[in-house]
């Protein structure tokens, strides 16, 4: 069990120091210097905070004043208690698709192989996966607690008194919603430590299911027996249980008693876990959820392109049987390839990018002024720049098979670039299409334009890669994203045919911006030919 | 006897860390050369540096009549290396690799009867459909070593091929690389392998502290 400590704490430390770093502090720096600061962030975050809370704890008294003048306290118990079942519901998914027990790589070998006691291995878990989840609670807590306080305060400024209103009411809210939220945090566990060791049975997921109906049923009666709804007593009594505990700490009454009571339930519940771990398989769990952890440190330290790797890897599984071998040859390899990647890692969010340019080419379409066209065209070159290059970083990460291709850096480049050009060209085409239609005009300069801007966002974008990134790096399968410079620059190559056509009016204008967007893309995309060349 | 491969003054700095020293050195038509040296001692480097993943401080690198930085197109039509980490795209298989490489290189011709002569000497035909993430190291190699084998080339450079796979897939690769040798390739290997250090090559060279010397 030692070990285990020292091996969590460790860990725990770890991920203090990590969210300590946002505020440039090192927890393990033992110098005055060092301490001093600590004392300086309790203090300057202390005054922050709370002074955020008292700015969220107007807007949350004026809606609370507006929707339930009644009886705002109970509004704010019904809010509570509406957020707790959508996290339930969440938390409650993710605990019966896999282990709620996450173990890293590292600890699959080091921890899940000794020989412990699993219901301590669990407990020991617990601690810092329920703390990160209570934290949102305690603000929603804090905010709801101040809210209340603010609602009985008069209009003018702050006094003493009303400070120490504000602390009190905060103070009883976080107390309350402690031990309830703990009791639900170690429910959840109970139900997919148990749901996993019954090897994840139909019959285990109904009385799973039956239970968190129940839990689900509770709370929601809950909710509905603050606003007084009349419900039947069998239900008033499963619903009291669960809006009494909370209304003590938003409201007035005897907050000891209530207490005691919670905690005795978030005991009991622990106990529960306890003797439900006893079957509890780590090897089992690190099997389930170390490839998560994986990906979720990847991003965590920015090593992105690893992650990205890491989530398709796990999307395609083992093999795939080649349908589609064209004949092509030569630089139309790549776009061969690209068009076989492109399909397999088609995903929802990659169907949301499309969605983009295809609304930003309607807007195109329909604002005609100058200022909201230029908003349009900065957050398409968002999601373009990196839409663009996305294959162009891939092969940069192949480095040396990509170096071994018998294919020209300038065709290379153009022809990593052409198959996502081509998409983001159709999409953005059937945006202006739709919106010409909806406005009765079909705007051809804009559709003319377009091969122009995309040229000169793909350019920009490859050139800034290009100017970031090391052949150490590419070595190593690390290609930079496109950075804010790539993206401002690109969002400027892109908007000049446009303000071009908005200040030049007819035909003349229209043909200005064409000619102007064919010249910033060429110009672009042998800036970023000639960047690739100081690839050192 | 006609020089496939002819290095001349290479020499690759970090700053003022020098990773190799001038180096030159020469390989004929057919000949198998082997390379060793510590770890860090510069394998690699000048491997990557006549290959041109690494751009060399100073220096020349021929196969045949083409010079790197002047014909780096023909250089690399004519030169193939397999490196010991080989990476490879997740979306495609083995077979797509493969594929991919063969397309790019315009020798389609007869490619499913080569690439299922050359997978089955590996022995990852029946893996052919796999995405490589899911092979050991060793199948990874054995696939670094198809991507070369299915293209064609005049110079093979291999950076420590035997250190994942098993003695009898080491025995299948040394015979296919005389073969090679026999069809007038020429292959620089980089091993720390004691046996074919002293046995399997024609000559052998030495890397210490990014010195090249002949042994």
């Amino acid at each position: 069990m030692g070990a285990i400590h020292w091996i969590r704490s460790r860990q725990e430390s770890e991920e203090l120091a990590y969210w300590a770093s946002f505020v440039n502090f090192d927890p393990k720096d033992r110098s005055f210097n060092n301490r001093i600061y600590l004392v300086y962030l309790l203090i300057f975050f202390s005054l922050w905070w709370f002074m955020v809370m008292i700015w969220f704890a107007e807007a949350g008294a004026m809606l609370m004043n507006a929707i339930y003048p009644t009886n705002p306290a109970s509004l704010a118990v019904a809010l509570v208690l509406v957020v707790l079942l959508v996290w339930f519901v969440v938390f409650m998914i993710q605990s019966l698709r896999r282990s709620p027990v996450e173990f890293s790589g590292e600890d699959a070998y080091l921890v899940c192989q000794m020989p412990l006691k699993p219901q301590w291995l669990v407990l020991r878990w617990m601690a810092m996966p329920w703390f990160k989840s209570l934290v949102l609670f305690l603000l929603l807590g804090i905010v709801l607690g101040f809210s209340l306080a603010r609602t009985g305060l008069a209009e003018s400024g702050l006094t003493g008194q009303d400070l120490s209103g504000y602390f009190r009411l905060g103070t009883r809210a976080v107390l309350a919603l402690i031990p309830f939220h703990l009791t639900l945090f170690t429910l959840n566990w109970v139900l997919g430590v148990w749901f996993m060791n019954r090897q994840r049975k139909f019959t285990a997921l109904l009385i799973v299911i039956a239970i968190c109906l129940v839990v689900l049923a509770s709370m929601g009666f809950g909710i509905a027996g603050v606003f007084n709804a009349d419900l039947p007593a069998a239900f008033e009594i499963l619903g009291r249980l669960m809006s009494k505990n909370l209304q003590v700490g938003f409201d007035d009454g005897s907050l000891g008693r209530v207490l005691a009571y919670s905690w005795g339930a978030a005991f009991g519940s622990l106990v529960v876990l306890f003797f439900d771990a006893r079957r509890f398989s780590p090897s089992r769990a690190a099997q389930e959820t170390r490839a998560g952890v994986l990906l979720r440190n990847l991003r965590r330290y920015g090593l992105y392109t690893q992650a990205k790797e890491k989530k398709v890897q796990r999307r395609l599984g083992l093999d795939r049987r080649a349908t589609w071998l064209p004949n092509w040859e030569g630089a139309a390899a790549l776009v061969w390839k690209d068009m076989v990647q492109t399909w397999r890692t088609f995903s929802l969010g990659k169907f949301f990018i499309l969605f983009s340019f295809f609304i930003t080419a309607l807007g195109l379409a329909l604002l005609p002024g100058l200022s909201g066209r230029m908003l349009l065209i900065l957050t398409w070159t968002m999601q373009a720049s990196n839409f663009l290059t996305d294959r162009l970083g891939q092969d940069l990460a192949h480095w040396a098979t990509v170096r071994q291709l018998p294919i020209r850096y300038q065709r290379w480049i153009l022809a990593e670039v052409v198959f996502s050009g081509g998409i983001v060209l159709l999409v953005s085409l059937a945006g202006l299409t739709v919106g010409g239609g909806l406005v009765g005009r079909f705007p051809l300069a804009e559709a003319l334009m377009l091969p122009g801007m995309i040229a000169a966002v793909a350019g920009v974008a490859a050139f800034v890669m290009f100017r970031n990134t090391n052949v150490a790096l590419l070595l190593s399968g690390q290609v930079p994203g496109v950075n804010e410079f790539g993206v401002l620059g690109g969002a400027v190559a892109a908007a000049v045919p446009i303000v071009i056509k908005g200040m030049l009016v007819g035909p003349i204008g229209s043909l200005a911006a064409v000619l102007a967007s064919l010249l910033v893309g060429f110009y672009t995309v042998n800036m970023a030919i000639n960047g690739y060349r100081t690839i050192e | 006897m006609e020089a496939k491969l002819t290095v001349r003054n290479l020499s690759k700095k970090y700053r003022q860390f020098v990773a190799l020293a001038p180096t030159n050195f020469s390989l004929n038509s057919g000949e198998i050369v082997t390379l060793s040296g510590q770890n860090g001692s510069g394998k690699t480097t000048l491997l990557s540096c006549i290959t041109g993943l690494v751009r060399a401080t100073t220096g020349t690198v021929h196969v045949g009549a083409f010079e790197l930085s002047e014909d780096e197109l023909e250089v690399r039509r004519r030169l193939a290396f397999v490196p010991d980490v080989s990476r490879f795209y997740v979306e495609l298989t083995a077979w797509e690799h493969l594929r991919f490489i063969a397309m790019a290189n315009d020798v389609l011709e007869v490619f499913e009867i080569r690439a299922e002569e050359i997978l089955r000497g590996l022995g990852l035909w029946d893996v052919r459909d796999q995405f490589p993430h899911n092979y050991s190291r060793g199948m990874q190699l054995k696939l670094g070593l198809a991507m070369a084998f299915i293209r064609p080339f005049e110079v093979l450079l291999l950076d420590e091929p035997t250190s994942a796979l098993d003695e009898e897939s080491v025995s299948i690769l040394l015979d296919k690389l005389r073969i090679l040798c026999q069809h007038g390739a020429s292959i620089l290997m980089s091993s720390h392998d004691p046996a074919i250090k002293t046995q399997f090559g024609d000559r052998q060279l030495l890397i210490e502290n990014g010195v090249l010397r002949e042994v």
